[in-house]
């Protein structure tokens, strides 16, 4: 029984590991490589400057957080605010045709700015099986 | 949105929030915690609802139904397992009473859902303003709701949404119904389809607040008389209609 729990521990264990190295790599870049972190480096640039909401190496690790804030706020108890929904991230971040055709790393879809990262994290982005991927869906 | 929340926030970790939160201390451990202000919710004090009045709805117009459909993005279709957020249904036969009547129906957005009180993961639910809604980041698709509702105002979702509308997402596995489009009500705007009803020149259906004494609706049905559907069972719905025989 003991000696199970301890395989247990390991396993957990070595799959975090696993996982840490991969988002490390996604995030940071392949050591020696491009110095360009790996799932950005071949990605649809957003249209704008930066960020509205700030410096895209926070957004990359907190932007998850905040989407979820958003949406209780949002959803739940109607306090909605226009800068912080999906909808506006898509504004900036959904490639525009052009940019589809030419196609961008694994994927070319209009989120191959999300899907990038993403894919390469193997962590599901199921936003867009309900939101919409229309950068001038706002009305 | 300054603050960071965690997706799944630890009973510690909110415990200590609250703590730091905590203005009074009433004892060694025992702290008075501020609930967070009720008018930063959307329409505390306010409840929406609508006036349909039958009586200038004719038969054979269908315009809300349109409205309705172009603005949340569900597809038009007959078929029993096509969703049908607002529908117009025909009452009487016009043989024994009078004229028959057809009414839009959607949901009522009752002050006491019954789709609310079944759902398990609390995906149903009420808005301070009387707004009945799914959310679906919830929904895990048990269509409990639709089975409580007597209106049959819900619809499931059944396949793949390939036209997804930036106002009202729709998904596979979800349920929904009409929101009283409160994506425009948030944004200080009417419903669709009481917008297209009025520019159609029937003006059937009226907006409002009906905590408010001065608003529109308040008005009218202080002149015209009006009913909820099904008044019997008690579930108080926003919706009234006016003129039924
Ligand atoms: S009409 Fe149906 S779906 Fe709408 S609030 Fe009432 S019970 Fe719920
Ligand atoms: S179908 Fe969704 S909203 Fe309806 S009762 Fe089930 S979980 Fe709740």
């Amino acid at each position: 029984m003991r000696r199970k729990r301890r395989y247990a521990w390991v396993a957990a264990g070595t799959a975090a590991v696993v996982a840490a190295t991969g988002l490390a790599l996604a995030l940071d870049g392949v050591p020696g490589g491009d110095t360009r972190p790996a799932a950005v480096a071949d990605r649809p640039e957003p249209r704008g400057d930066a960020c509205i909401h700030e410096d895209p190496e926070r957004m990359r690790r907190v932007h998850m957080d905040r989407l979820h804030t958003h949406q209780e706020q949002g959803v739940r108890e109607g306090r909605s605010d226009p800068d912080w929904d999906l909808q506006s991230c898509v504004g900036c971040h959904a490639a525009p045709e052009a940019q589809q055709a030419a196609g961008h790393g694994s994927s070319s879809d209009e989120v191959a700015f999300c899907a990038s990262c993403h894919e390469y994290a193997a962590v599901e982005l199921d936003c867009f099986q309900c939101h919409s991927t229309e950068p001038e869906g706002r009305p | 949105m300054s603050d960071e929340q965690p997706t799944r926030v630890s009973r510690r970790r909110v415990l200590g929030g609250a703590a730091a939160l905590a203005g009074v201390s009433l004892a060694p451990g025992l702290f008075l915690v501020q609930a967070r202000a009720a008018e930063a919710d959307a329409g505390s004090g306010v409840r929406w609802g609508l006036l349909v009045d039958t009586t200038r709805c004719p038969g054979d117009c269908e315009a809300c139904v349109d409205a309705c459909q172009a603005e949340n993005g569900w597809p038009a279709g007959e078929a029993v397992e096509e969703p049908q957020w607002i529908r117009k249904v025909v009452v009487g036969t016009g043989e024994r009473d009078g004229a028959a009547q057809a009414l839009p129906v959607m949901c009522q957005h009752c002050a006491e859902p019954p789709c609310v009180s079944v759902c398990p993961t609390h995906a149903s639910f009420k808005r301070h303003d009387g707004i009945v809604l799914v959310d679906k980041h919830r929904c895990i698709g048990c269509r409990y709701c639709m089975m409580a509702c007597p209106f049959h105002a819900r619809s499931f979702v059944h396949a793949p949404v390939a036209e997804r509308s930036p106002n009202h997402p729709r998904g596979k596995g979800t349920v929904e119904a009409c929101t009283l489009c409160v994506h425009r009500i948030d944004r200080g705007e009417i419903p669709a389809c009481v917008e297209r009803c009025a520019q159609e020149g029937h003006a059937a259906l009226i907006f409002g607040d009906l905590n408010d004494p001065d608003s529109e609706i308040r008005r009218a049905l202080r002149e015209r008389t009006a009913t909820p559907l099904r008044g019997d069972l008690g579930l108080d719905p926003g919706v009234r209609y006016h003129g039924l025989s």
